[in-house]
């Protein structure tokens, strides 16, 4: 029997492959453009980088002219919308549980004396802890405006008594935190979840086409005549079959990375070539891992389940919302097996940290191996696959 | 045979459908219930704590021992290392031994001694900001507390002059409260948006692979399905079913996990059917669309990802481009997440979400007509 080349068989398959999909477009579509609007729309979702005009309720008891320039001073940062004065503090939380208000900062009667006598002066400020993010802005930028404002006023104060600017400074505050966020120094959320969730709907799409692509196969009851086209050869028959399903969401990912480098302004701090390489070793190991799993499932329906169940939590447990160190071990145990947990680890150390490539070589090596073993298993999942009883079933 | 009847026979019809197709069955109650262990567990621990920094210290001596002791007590920090190297330090972070650093600058005794302000820089990571958060305020906490102690005993040696004697130090201080969420805790923020998300897509998709592969079966089902008292039969049932999976959370989920809750079950009991039948509505539409199972799945599982973060919760609506909050409201998780969080966990009336609401009603509304027209039209046209 005279069997084609390695190369010869991919290219036969791949040449089916593509003539399915442009009889199909339904399936095209899936495995294109579909991929790329999800990614487009959260990218966009993010695109103003940091929130912006965050309703806050001042409710100011003091109402002297004091009081309302610090309620003008914090209204000057960005991120916070001061909004009126609200009749009275039950106003002011009705406002916050209506979603009207993410906040509310109360100023105390008495606090413009206070801050002349030098007396403790103590402001309430109430955030909407369910909406996380909005909310942690908002305590650290309010916090940041206060800090600044009575520095200000107590300097006066001091330098008022005759004291030298220089050490009343000192005698203010001897020690202060210079707080400095390396590596993404906005904190901006752009920057900080853009390139993840990306990377979560590529991974997730990388094992739904790869099942998709495989059990149709087995559903249509046309193994054989894929493996005809193969050649025989189980490895040109996979392969030729995923480098075509695989190449879109590759040229998304990247394309996502050019975006976000060259049209955003997000610099990759590390290296360029091995965070591009490190997102091929990404859709490749999900690829590799779906075929095992469609291949163990032995039909379409059952692998996309499995697929799904895998892929759509693994942000969850990926480690960027939520650190993997501050999870549960059985957590850390099911985060440590998906692969999209250590791109997404050399991909925070490339772009953001600019950690020198060989930091990175134990996540890349994870990365390769989840791309690579399964392929010794590639044999037995196409014999798996060649049994008439495993065709057919919707 | 009364109208009634009808409904009532598509419901039992529905049922029994639902129950034959392991997919369905699977998605429609079991995924409800896994998720419920599986989804919170990395978020178990609520809060960050006890995250591992590096001091590097550029001028040894009694001030920076204090500080080294104080970090060391700091619930949300672990001094894992204190070095004079800087590059030391950079190398442990680059590692991800540490994720935050705080520098103590050369001369800092000296300064201090003189009565000059010195600031300490606190360095953390922002590639992941929940750690930076917690750093920089471990840190920040650590130097006010020495920097305090600095100033008192200052003042009790004796102040520079008279006037300054007298005046106390006295900053104004920002108590920060989390209202809800008092513990400000991660679970107790993402959870309870994810359960709404989650009862839509376990709804939805349900009811999208039952009649796509209706759908794939012959033009028979979709006409039987075109009918009104059979298709609110079928939807009937899906919703109830999803009434059932929201319950489940709303009640027994947020008890288990001890995330806030119970603000306002009765106005959440209420809405839910609503928001099951919007969503089990959309999905008939899609089903009858896409006219394929495997189809539905690819299609809408991976919406879940974008469809949380256009909610309004994880980001605020205010600072999502205007086209997208218009795409996002032709999805009932929209409204839902936000409504059913203000109503479960910010204990809002009926009447403070009502514009959510009534956003569900419309959206019910549409996705019956759809339902119904997409079906007719499968039913009729050849597959």
């Amino acid at each position: 029997m005279d069997r084609p080349g390695f190369t010869e068989a991919l290219r036969a398959v791949a040449h089916r492959e593509l003539r399915a999909l442009r009889h199909d477009g339904w399936l095209l579509a899936l495995v294109t453009w579909w991929p790329l609007l999800m990614v487009v729309v959260v990218a966009a979702t993010f695109s103003a980088g940091l929130p912006r005009d965050l309703p806050l309720r001042v409710a100011d008891h003091d109402r002297s002219a004091t009081s309302r320039q610090l309620a003008r001073f914090i209204g000057q940062a960005p991120t916070l919308r001061v909004d009126g004065s609200p009749a009275d503090d039950s106003d002011a939380f009705a406002a916050v549980r209506r979603g009207e208000a993410v906040g509310l900062l109360v100023v105390p009667e008495g606090f413009e004396r206070r801050l002349r006598t030098g007396s403790p002066n103590a402001l309430q400020l109430f955030v909407n802890g369910q909406l996380s993010t909005a909310a942690s802005v908002m305590q650290s930028d309010v916090q940041v405006a206060v800090t600044l404002f009575s520095a200000g006023a107590e300097l006066q104060i001091r330098t008022a008594h005759g004291e030298a600017a220089a050490t009343a400074l000192g005698a203010v505050e001897p020690l202060r935190p210079g707080l400095v966020t390396l590596f993404n120094g906005a904190m901006n959320y752009e920057g900080f979840l853009v390139p993840a969730l990306g990377a979560a709907l590529v991974q997730m799409f990388a094992m739904f086409t790869t099942v998709v692509l495989i059990g149709r196969e087995l559903r249509e009851a046309t193994v054989s005549a894929w493996l005809a086209a193969a050649g025989g050869r189980p490895g040109a028959a996979l392969a030729g079959k995923l480098a075509v399903g695989m190449l879109p969401l590759l040229v998304i990912g990247w394309g996502l990375v050019g975006w976000l480098v060259l049209a955003r302004g997000f610099a990759v701090a590390g290296s360029l070539p091995l965070l591009l390489a490190a997102w091929g070793a990404m859709v490749a190991a999900n690829a590799a891992v779906g075929m095992l799993v469609v291949g163990l499932a032995s039909g379409l329906r059952l692998g996309l389940s499995a697929a799904g169940f895998i892929t759509s939590p693994a942000f969850t447990y990926g480690g960027i919302a939520f650190p993997v160190a501050a999870m549960p071990l059985l957590a850390q145990g099911w985060s440590a097996a998906l692969p999209l947990t250590h791109f997404l680890r050399l991909q925070s150390e490339q772009w953001w940290m600019g950690a020198p490539w060989a930091v990175s070589m134990g996540s890349a090596a994870v990365l390769a191996g989840f791309a690579v073993l399964p392929w010794f298993a590639a044999p037995a999942l196409v014999r798996r696959m060649a049994r008439p009883a495993a065709w057919g079933h919707s | 045979m009364s109208r009634r009847h009808g409904v009532l026979l598509a419901m039992r019809l529905t049922l029994r459908a639902v129950l034959r197709d392991t997919g369905v069955l699977l998605l429609l109650v079991v995924a409800g219930v896994a998720y419920a262990f599986f989804y919170p567990l990395p978020y178990a621990r609520e809060e960050v704590t006890r995250v591992p920094v590096a001091i590097v210290d550029g001028d040894p001596g009694p001030l920076t021992r204090q500080l080294v002791r104080f970090a060391k007590a700091s619930p949300k920090l672990d001094v894992r290392l204190v070095t004079g190297d800087e590059n030391e330090a950079r190398e442990a972070l680059w590692r991800r031994e540490v994720e935050g650093l705080l520098v103590v600058p050369r001369g800092l005794h000296a300064d201090v001694y003189r009565g000059r302000a010195v600031t300490l820089p606190v360095m953390g990571n922002g590639a992941f900001l929940l750690l930076n958060k917690t750093v920089l305020q471990g840190f920040a906490e650590v130097v006010g507390t020495l920097s305090a102690g600095i100033e008192i005993a200052r003042r009790q040696a004796g102040g520079a002059t008279p006037a300054m004697a007298a005046l106390q130090r006295a900053p104004v201080r920002v108590v920060p409260h989390s209202l809800f969420n008092t513990r400000d805790g991660y679970a107790s923020y993402i959870v309870p948006a994810v359960s709404v998300l989650i009862v839509q897509q376990t709804v939805l998709i349900s009811a999208a692979m039952l009649v796509g592969t209706w759908a794939e079966r012959g033009r028979s089902r979709l006409r039987w399905l075109a009918r009104p008292r059979n298709g609110l039969g079928l939807l009937a049932t899906l919703s109830a079913f999803g009434t059932l999976t929201g319950l489940f959370w709303f009640g027994f989920v947020f008890w288990f996990w001890d995330l806030p809750r119970g603000g306002n079950p009765w106005g959440a009991a209420a809405l839910l059917p609503v928001f099951c039948l919007a969503s089990a509505a959309m999905g008939v539409a899609l089903g009858a669309w896409a006219g394929r199972r495997e189809r539905v799945f690819m299609l809408w599982v991976p919406t879940s990802l974008p469809l949380m973060f256009l909610s309004g919760v994880p980001w605020p609506v205010a600072s999502i481009p205007a086209p997208l909050n218009v795409l996002a409201a032709a999805f009932p998780s929209s409204p839902g997440i936000l409504a059913f969080v203000r109503l479960n966990q910010q204990g809002a009336s009926l009447a403070d979400v009502a514009p959510l609401g009534g956003q569900l009603m419309v959206l019910c509304g549409s996705y019956l007509v759809l339902a119904a027209a997409v079906s007719a039209r499968r039913g009729r046209s050849p597959p």
